[in-house]
């Protein structure tokens, strides 16, 4: 049996919720248990085979969505198994809530991408919006588990408190990145706004760009050789999380503890070229 | 158009009728008297069986202005989890203890309700809250100005200035923000709050004026006699939820000396601090109180089991209970050092001793409280539960078996702490319609509401009567406002604006100087900003001018 091939009916239109079009459902009740999904279009509820054509394709039980200019939100929301393929773009929540199965965005990914994500990999080829594996408006916790890779940028907040897993962003993040973070690791490749680590707690930032000033509430640890910077290398390289301008070899690294303003010990750790 | 209701069994406790069968009649939104035989009706309903009462009325309840918009956002996961989508008439929206707009009329009028009032209105923002209040379709609203910590009156009181003075302030701040009442919500602790502390007692004199809440509470019940403001003196009392508060809510009643008062969720302020929990009831004290002295009314504030959010201008109170906070976050914010404001998610667990004894203590209120005139049905939303509770709450109240089987299954050392157990009273459906209908429109002065006189303006609501009050309740067959059916079966059939009750006490417009540079000197806005015009309130043709005289009960 091979996977699904999802194309939006019409072209453009209001986005479409994608909660609930999921590799479970094809896997637990084939192709006719997916096409009865009601995703919700602009206001309304619609079958999921009233909104795009299901064609067979890919790898068995693979969702492959082909979204052209449509706007899909939600998509892989909550998805706890399987695969999705997006070869184009998603809009907002991309792998929000997720527990496991792979999600991969050929494009770019809107706002609250990963949010509240407890376990799966979420790999993003071109940008990520604000509050990338964030909590969801309302909550209290960030992402919980698992990892995304995107290969641009990311908006504001990426891993506001989180709590565990990993965020690499190989391009640049914008303002307060890590904030209020409670453990958990962000790799960043290429630089970040201002407030990084605002009230972080635990948890470590990994940049290779020295940084203008010590973030406020921050204070300098010192150089050192960390052996486990060539484990971590060695790990992200073969996930494909390891930014191509971080150095390939070394463990030396500066380290800043923060943030003291309340109490936190968390790291940013600045990786130097060997 | 002649519209007729015909064979319902009519529950109008404000013109005597208790069940019997009988014909309505209502002609361009307004109920008349039996046209006789030669009128045609060009519409006919049946109601052979049902029960026919006046739309409810929500005497309190927290729908728009500042902190609901600051609970909305801090709850904002409640709209992701409870989104409804488009459903007919009714747009989407979502939450349950922090509903949007447009849901909190839609699921007022699905009850049955054609009218619910925003109790806690702060005067600078006034406007904001107006403008809320406009959004929400099918019933109508108005607001109770929040005074007694705003630092003009307290200046005011500390010059000592006469009661003249007092009134004059009070007319022109319910004039400019088009209020409906006057609130005092623990009146002079929320400006000590600001000097940091954390109690004042009733005759405690608070920091900077120099005032006691005493004073503070007879200048106010004076000046809202004086002006002839139809609702009484809404007080949000003294110490909110501290076990042994009864006695500053029996202080409270004395204060007044006579003048009307009405208290506000007293089941918050009706607790003892005896037994070895320190915590117990004080509800039959307050009820033999309220029994005793007929200018005395309360709104129960009962607590509903679940998740909720409390938001109230009582940040003194409410920082007290940011600990408690469920999920674990809150908000507390001041404008213009008007009040307060304190947001702070709670659930209600019904295993807990606390929680459960609230619960009986709420119900012991309600059953030992005599009059039903002079006892509202509230949760205080969202405070105490959510509005869409009230079904659960009347069967609580008409079934006692239910009443009984509930408690069981609350915490197991409740019984020792509370008479509930012993409580045989049930309301009657007279009881229910005087309590959520008559009342509350004659306590706030609505003439034409809250009753089915010819004369009355035709919010009408038709029951099944079934014997699960609750189901009963929670789908009304009909709703009519002004006539029209908005609801029918439990659906929303037709969406229509509603009005904003406003009252427009006479005042000596000399205090308006003394504001002005009071203004000038210290607020943000200027007085002729803060004044907020007819026409900005739903385009100018929502409002409805109740006349200000004394009321008798």
């Amino acid at each position: 049996m091979s996977g699904v091939v999802l194309t939006p009916r019409e072209p453009a239109g209001p986005p479409i919720d994608m909660t609930g079009v999921l590799p479970e459902r094809l896997a637990e009740g084939g192709r006719d248990a997916l096409a009865g999904a009601m995703p919700v279009r602009g206001r309304e509820r619609h079958r999921l085979d009233a909104l795009f054509t299901l064609q067979d394709g890919g790898p068995s039980g693979t969702l492959i969505l082909r979204p052209g200019a449509a706007v899909l939100d939600g998509v892989g929301t909550g998805m706890s198994a399987g695969d999705i393929l997006v070869e184009g773009d998603c809009g907002a929540y991309a792998g929000s809530g997720m527990s496991g199965g792979s999600l991969t965005v050929e494009g770019r990914c809107g706002a609250f991408a990963a949010a509240e994500m407890a376990g799966g990999r979420l790999r993003i080829a071109g940008d990520a919006g604000d509050f990338l594996g964030a909590p969801l408006a309302g909550g209290t916790r960030g992402m919980s588990g698992g990892s995304v890779t995107v290969a641009g940028s990311a908006g504001d907040r990426v891993g506001e408190r989180m709590r565990r897993g990993l965020i690499a962003v190989h391009g640049r993040v914008g303002s307060l990145c890590g904030a209020r973070m409670i453990a958990g690791t962000i790799v960043v490749g290429a630089g970040c706004g201002p407030g990084l680590g605002q009230a972080m707690r635990r948890g470590s930032i990994l940049l290779s760009q020295a940084l203008e000033a010590v973030p406020p509430g921050f204070v300098d640890g010192g150089m050192n050789d960390w052996l486990f910077l060539e484990l971590m290398r060695r790990e992200l390289t073969v996930g494909g999380a390891w930014p191509a301008g971080f150095p390939a070899v070394g463990t030396r690294a500066r380290r800043l503890v923060g943030d003291r303003s309340v109490g936190g010990m968390g790291e940013v750790l600045i990786l130097l070229k060997a | 158009m002649l519209t007729k209701l015909t064979g319902g069994r009519v529950y109008d406790p404000a013109n005597g009728r208790d069940g019997a069968v009988g014909d309505l009649f209502v002609r361009d939104g307004r109920i008349v008297a039996d046209p006789g035989p030669g009128a045609a009706p060009d519409e006919v309903h049946d109601l052979s069986g049902r029960v026919v009462m006046a739309g409810a009325i929500d005497i309190h309840s927290h729908i728009a202005g500042g902190k609901v918009n600051i609970a909305r956002l801090l709850m904002a996961e409640e709209h992701r989890a409870a989104a409804i989508a488009t459903e007919g008439p009714c747009g989407c929206g979502g939450a349950i203890a922090t509903p949007s707009t447009h849901v909190t009329g839609c699921r007022y009028a699905r009850m049955g309700y054609t009218a619910a009032f925003e109790p806690a209105m702060l005067p600078s923002n006034a406007r904001h809250a107006h403008l809320e209040m406009a959004d929400i379709p099918l019933i109508d609203t108005g607001g109770y100005l929040v005074l007694g910590n705003d630092d003009l009156l307290l200046e005011l009181l500390a010059s000592g200035a006469g009661e003249d003075a007092v009134a004059d302030y009070v007319g022109f701040m319910l004039n400019a923000t088009r209020s409906l009442a006057v609130k005092a919500v623990n009146p002079g602790g929320i400006n000590a709050f600001k000097y940091n502390r954390r109690r004042l007692d009733v005759d405690e004199a608070g920091p900077f004026h120099a005032i006691t809440p005493r004073r503070i509470l007879t200048a106010l019940a004076g000046a809202v006699q004086r002006l002839g403001i139809p609702h009484p003196l809404h007080l949000h009392g003294f110490n909110l939820g501290v076990p042994g508060n009864v006695e500053a809510t029996l202080d409270s009643i004395a204060a007044v000396e006579g003048l009307r008062l009405h208290l506000t969720h007293v089941q918050f302020h009706a607790y003892g601090a005896e037994g070895d929990r320190k915590f117990s009831s004080a509800a039959a004290r307050i009820a033999e109180e309220v029994n005793r002295r007929p200018n005395i009314s309360v709104d129960v504030g009962q607590i509903m089991f679940g998740q909720t959010v409390t938001a109230s201008a009582d940040t003194m109170a409410q920082m007290g209970n940011a600990g408690l906070a469920h999920p674990k976050k809150w908000v507390m914010m001041d404008i213009e050092c008007d009040a307060g404001c304190g947001v702070v998610p709670f659930r209600y667990r019904d295993k807990a001793f606390v929680n459960a004894l609230q619960w009986a203590i709420g119900l012991e209120l309600f059953l030992l409280i005599d009059d039903p005139w002079r006892v509202f049905l509230t949760t205080d939303h969202p405070n105490g539960g959510p509005f869409t509770s009230y079904p659960e709450l009347i069967r609580l109240l008409m079934d006692r078996d239910y009443r009984l089987a509930r408690m069981a299954g609350l915490h197991p050392d409740l019984p020792e702490h509370t008479i509930l157990g012993s409580l045989t009273r049930e309301y009657s459906l007279g009881e229910i319609a005087t309590m959520t209908r008559a009342a509350p429109a004659r306590i706030l002065g609505l003439t034409d509401r809250g009753h089915l006189g010819p004369g009355a303006v035709a919010d009408i609501t038709v029951y099944t009567d079934r014997a699960d009050r609750r189901a009963m309740f929670e789908t009304p067959d009909l709703v009519f406002k002004d006539g029209r059916v908005i609801v029918r079966d439990g659906v929303v059939v037709a969406l229509v604006p509603g009005r904003t009750h406003v009252v427009e006490p006479a005042y000596d417009p000399a205090i308006e100087a003394w504001m002005a540079r009071r203004f000038d000197e210290r607020m943000g806005q200027r007085l002729t900003h803060f004044r907020i015009a007819e026409d900005e309130i739903r385009g100018g043709n929502g409002l409805i001018r109740h006349a200000c005289q004394p009321s008798g009960f």
